[in-house]
């Protein structure tokens, strides 16, 4: 069984596999490349990813550190650069033209003396003489008071009376309380019209005293976006304020740098792409817009060119990688393995048995080999120990073997027979129910059968045999009478009638079974009856009837088709010497084989269908054949016919002493005192009423416990009691009863048969008659035993 | 004569970043500030045949000496240089407009103011150089000491107005009478300086 469910499924069988499973199955050299490679590339892979996080890390942070010094630098050279606007501003202060003109023309109109428009005119003249001859976009001089009193811009737009004194620039360049080295206070952001200026701011002195300023500046606009951007690879955002002056951002992007103070050195995602910023303030302007230049590196350009030659490496050297690892661990597998290729092969010759007993030298092999090699061959060597204890004990096991099925034979027809025996328990389970049902009601019909004709019986003898009605009244006794036949027939097919053997002539029951019989065959089937002569028996007229009824029954079966029946009765002379009465039944029937007739006498065996035979009948046969001291003997042919002979002892002379009841009708009578028992009232009051009727002192009890107390007061010659009843029964109440008067007589009546109502039967002290009973046989049953009495004690005082 | 600083302040040159030049001086001393201050007397008639005055202004140390030269109407006024660069002299005020050019250390170009006014002179070479040469009507004036004092000498007898000059402020009128044979006494406070003044004998 084992071997069967561990066997390989075989190869057809086999569903079709997955990649997984298939590699699972393959070669192990295979797996090994296949697994070094995936190995290999899953590494590779987490290098690479490893890698490149990093580099994109650092290259965020070193171009973060290059724009931040990039920018520093920037700032410092744009801080240089506005430097040199406030130098250039304090030099052009320097013009003796512009400040003779304006210091003269200031003098002047202090003074009270109208305006002098050539001097105005020289200052302005002298103002685009040198502002014509600067890089810058704008010059502007102003008053003491902040006011723009001569103005050039490269666009010539108009700016003389502008008030720049909310210049923090023009406020500190006209305060000489302020002296520093520093130029962020002379700086500033300039705004005229829509043109925005990055300025410087330098006074105007002359011996000793601030006479207005120098405002000089270069217009911040794309065209310096442009300039930085040819300095600068990343990008450059101008702004002023929230507004976009100048963006070499894509699309809008430079609005939101605009107007953002963005923290530099960190990485701001813009748009599609991360960017690193810088910024630089150029000031504010008089309206106190905030000029400022954003510097912005792109980082997804200085990384990508990296990340592709990563990308690109990591292949090359992967693949390489990758294949070199699947190369070395097939050679791995293989250098392995050979060695492994020759053990493989002995195991496979030793698995067929060929070569067991050879050893494997592997000397010149790896450590690991020799190992396996020399375990290897200590297992060759204990396999064959084993093979050849396996043989031994195989024979064992196969003698066993044998004992075992035989075994199993003999419990298959045990089983075979026990089934057999269940349903032949069934079927007598079955017939022992119904034969309690008949029981009880033959019983119960007894009684009021006993009651009926009983006090028919009665009726007729108080009116006489002549009066009219007497003729009525004996139909109605006859009519209880047969009704009684009916109920002793259902006890008979019980079983449960009661024995009474007694001297008979057999011829007279053959006789009076004749025309039963013969109504029984039907009309295929002759009956033929041969009698002889002096045939008497001790038997059970009811039993024996049945014996003949069931031969008769047995033979009309074996001959479905028609034949002969015959019935004889014979008088031979057996072994013993003894005279024996011999019934034979023959039938010309089937007949049987040796073996149904070895079986025929055992209970509930029947070659009938189910539920047409009870299989009882050749049983019972023999139950009562051997009850009654015969013997019954069968022979059968088949296709023949089958004879069955019963041979009872004679009984010539128990014939003479048989107990005669007088055959007249006169009721025998008795002056004696009765005690009747029954728990049937009706079946007490009938009793005892006969029995008055016959002229005994009747007493009545309906139970043992009544009778017995009954005892003690009178003293009764004889109890006539019932067998069965509640608390005290018929015997039990006897028991006691004679215990105490040893002397009475006692009389059973029953129409019931249980096992008690068996053991009175078979002793033969006991007197007992059976219900129904009519008034003459209670009177001739009790008279006898009366009278049995009456001989021992008559004959006591002789002995 | 009080002089108080409130109003305006010299600077030393504007710089930044670098320390002063050779050409650097020391900011003025506030008490010379009273040496730039003039106080004449208007409309006082002249007694006839007074003769034009001569009065000088030097270029030294790369500054106009005396800064302010007050001088009566016609008086010819002589530009010596005394440093050893050039220098140039030139105005273009209205009340006298001249440019004398560039002349070296030792010569001496003159110039006569005709007409009354503030003539505003600078140097076309250094351009931080200026000075004013008050051409006044009558030669009744005086430039106070460093200790505040002044004293005008000869001023007829009569009612006048007295004027405290100050090239940096509007000019100060004050009404005052002038007897014979006697000095009168008027004390100004003149919002530069902040000298006392005490009036001339």
């Amino acid at each position: 069984m084992a071997d069967i469910e561990l066997a390989e499924p075989s190869a057809s069988a086999r569903p079709a596999l997955g990649p997984i499973t298939r590699l699972r199955r393959t070669r192990l050299s295979v797996r090994l490349a296949v697994f070094s490679a995936a190995l290999v590339a899953l590494v590779t892979m987490a290098i690479f990813t490893a890698l490149s996080v990093r580099v994109r890390s650092s290259t965020e942070r070193l171009f973060a550190d290059q724009l931040t010094r990039n920018g520093r630098t920037l700032v410092a050279l744009q801080r240089d650069s506005r430097r040199q606007l406030v130098m250039t501003a304090a030099l052009l202060a320097e013009s003796p033209t512009l400040k003779s003109a304006l210091s003269t023309y200031r003098l002047e109109q202090q003074n009270g003396t109208a305006p002098r428009v050539d001097l105005a005119a020289t200052v302005q003249r002298e103002l685009e003489h040198l502002g014509g001859n600067l890089r810058g976009d704008v010059l502007l001089v102003t008053d003491e008071s902040g006011r723009v009193f001569a103005g050039h811009t490269r666009d010539s737009t108009t700016t003389v009376g502008m008030n720049l004194s909310s210049l923090p620039a023009v406020h500190n360049a006209l305060d000489p309380n302020i002296s520093t080295n520093d130029d962020a206070p002379y700086l500033a952001g300039l705004e005229i019209g829509h043109a925005y200026y990055g300025v410087g701011v330098a006074p105007l002195i002359l011996d000793d005293f601030t006479i207005g300023t120098i405002v000089y500046g270069e217009r911040v606009d794309s065209a310096l976006g442009d300039s930085l951007r040819k300095d600068f690879e990343g990008d450059v955002v101008i702004s002023a304020g929230t507004h976009v002056i100048s963006s070499t951002l894509p699309g809008s992007l430079g609005e939101s740098v605009a107007g953002h103070r963005l923290l530099s050195g960190k990485a701001v995602h813009l748009g599609a792409d991360d960017y690193i910023t810088a910024s630089i303030p150029i000031g504010q302007t008089q309206r106190g817009t905030p000029l400022a230049i954003t510097l912005l590196q792109p980082l997804s350009p200085a990384v990508r060119p990296i990340t592709t030659a990563l990308i690109r490496d990591f292949a090359l050297y992967g693949v390489l990688a990758i294949v070199l690892a699947a190369v070395g661990a097939a050679l791995l597998a293989r250098s392995l393995l050979r060695p492994l290729r020759r053990f493989i092969e002995l195991m496979r010759q030793g698995a067929r048995r060929e070569r067991v007993d050879e050893a494997f030298d592997a000397q010149d092999a790896s450590l690991e080999i020799r190992i396996l090699n020399q375990s290897f061959n200590r297992l060759m060597a204990s396999l064959g120990r084993k093979r050849d204890e396996l043989e031994a004990r195989g024979s064992q096991l196969a003698a066993a073997n044998d004992v075992l099925t035989d075994e199993i034979h003999g419990r298959q027809v045990v089983e075979q027979a026990l089934r057999e025996s269940e349903a032949q328990l069934r079927q007598s389970q079955k017939l022992e129910a119904v034969g309690t049902l008949a029981g009880g009601i033959a019983h119960d019909f007894n009684n009021m059968l006993t009651i009926i004709s009983g006090f028919t019986q009665i009726a007729i003898s108080r009116l006489g045999t002549d009066h009219p009605v007497a003729a009525d009244l004996k139909n109605v006794s006859d009519a209880a009478n047969s009704a009684a036949g009916l109920t002793h027939q259902l006890l008979a097919f019980s079983r449960k009638q009661v024995l009474q053997p007694r001297v008979l002539d057999l011829d007279e029951v053959v006789t009076g079974m004749g025309s039963m019989i013969r109504r029984l065959l039907g009309p295929q089937i002759t009956l033929n009856v041969h009698r002889a002569e002096a045939t008497c028996i001790k038997a059970d007229p009811g039993q024996l009837e049945q014996v003949l009824l069931n031969l008769a029954v047995n033979a009309r079966d074996a001959m479905p088709h028609g034949g002969t029946l015959t019935i004889e009765t014979m008088r031979n002379r057996g072994v013993d010497g003894q005279h024996r009465i011999a019934l034979r039944v023959s039938d010309t029937g089937e007949g049987m084989s040796a073996a149904v007739r070895e079986r025929i006498f055992e209970p509930f065996f029947t070659t009938k269908e189910v539920g047409k035979g009870t299989g009882l009948g050749l049983s019972t046969v023999y139950g009562i054949v051997a009850q009654s001291g015969a013997t019954i003997d069968v022979e059968s042919a088949l296709g023949v016919g089958t004879t069955f002979t019963v041979s009872f002892p004679s009984a010539a002379e128990s014939l003479a002493n048989r107990l005669e009841y007088p055959k007249d009708d006169v009721l025998p009578r008795g002056v004696e005192t009765v005690l009747v028992v029954d728990d049937e009232d009706a079946v007490l009051d009938y009793a005892s009423r006969a029995l008055a009727t016959c002229g005994y002192v009747v007493h009545s009890a309906s139970s043992g416990v009544e009778a017995l107390a009954l005892a003690r007061t009178v003293s009764f010659d004889l109890l006539l009691t019932d067998v069965l009843m509640p608390q005290l029964s018929g015997p039990q109440l006897v028991e006691r009863y004679v215990a105490k008067y040893p002397s009475t007589c006692i009389v059973y009546m029953t129409g019931y048969v249980d096992d008690v109502t068996m053991r009175l039967e078979l002793d033969e002290d006991v007197l007992l008659i059976r219900k129904p009973f009519d008034v003459m046989e209670l009177a001739r049953a009790v008279r006898s035993a009366l009278d049995a009495r009456r001989v021992p004690s008559t004959l006591a005082p002789g002995t | 004569m009080l002089l108080s600083t409130a109003l305006t302040t010299r600077r030393p040159r504007f710089r930044i970043y670098s320390d002063p030049g050779p050409g650097a001086r020391p900011p003025a001393r506030e008490g010379e500030e009273m040496r730039n201050v003039v106080l004449y007397v208007q409309h006082a008639v002249v007694v006839a045949g007074t003769p034009p005055a001569r009065a000088a202004m030097a270029q030294r140390d790369e500054q106009f000496q005396p800064h302010v030269l007050p001088v009566y109407r016609g008086a010819t006024v002589d530009f010596p240089n005394e440093d050893d660069v050039f220098h140039n002299v030139f105005s273009l005020s209205s009340a006298k407009t001249f440019d004398l050019g560039r002349f070296p250390k030792g010569s001496s170009k003159s110039e006569v103011f005709d007409n009354t006014g503030t003539v505003q002179v600078f140097c076309h070479i250094h351009s931080d150089m200026s000075a004013v040469v008050l051409v006044l009507e009558n030669p009744y004036f005086a430039v106070p000491t460093v200790a505040g004092k002044y004293a005008i000498a000869d001023v007829p007898p009569g009612d006048y107005t007295l004027v405290g000059w100050h090239e940096r402020i509007k000019p100060i009128s004050r009404a005052i009478h002038v007897t014979a044979g006697e000095t009168t006494r008027l004390d100004f406070n003149i919002p530069i300086p902040a000298i006392a003044v005490d009036g001339g004998h």
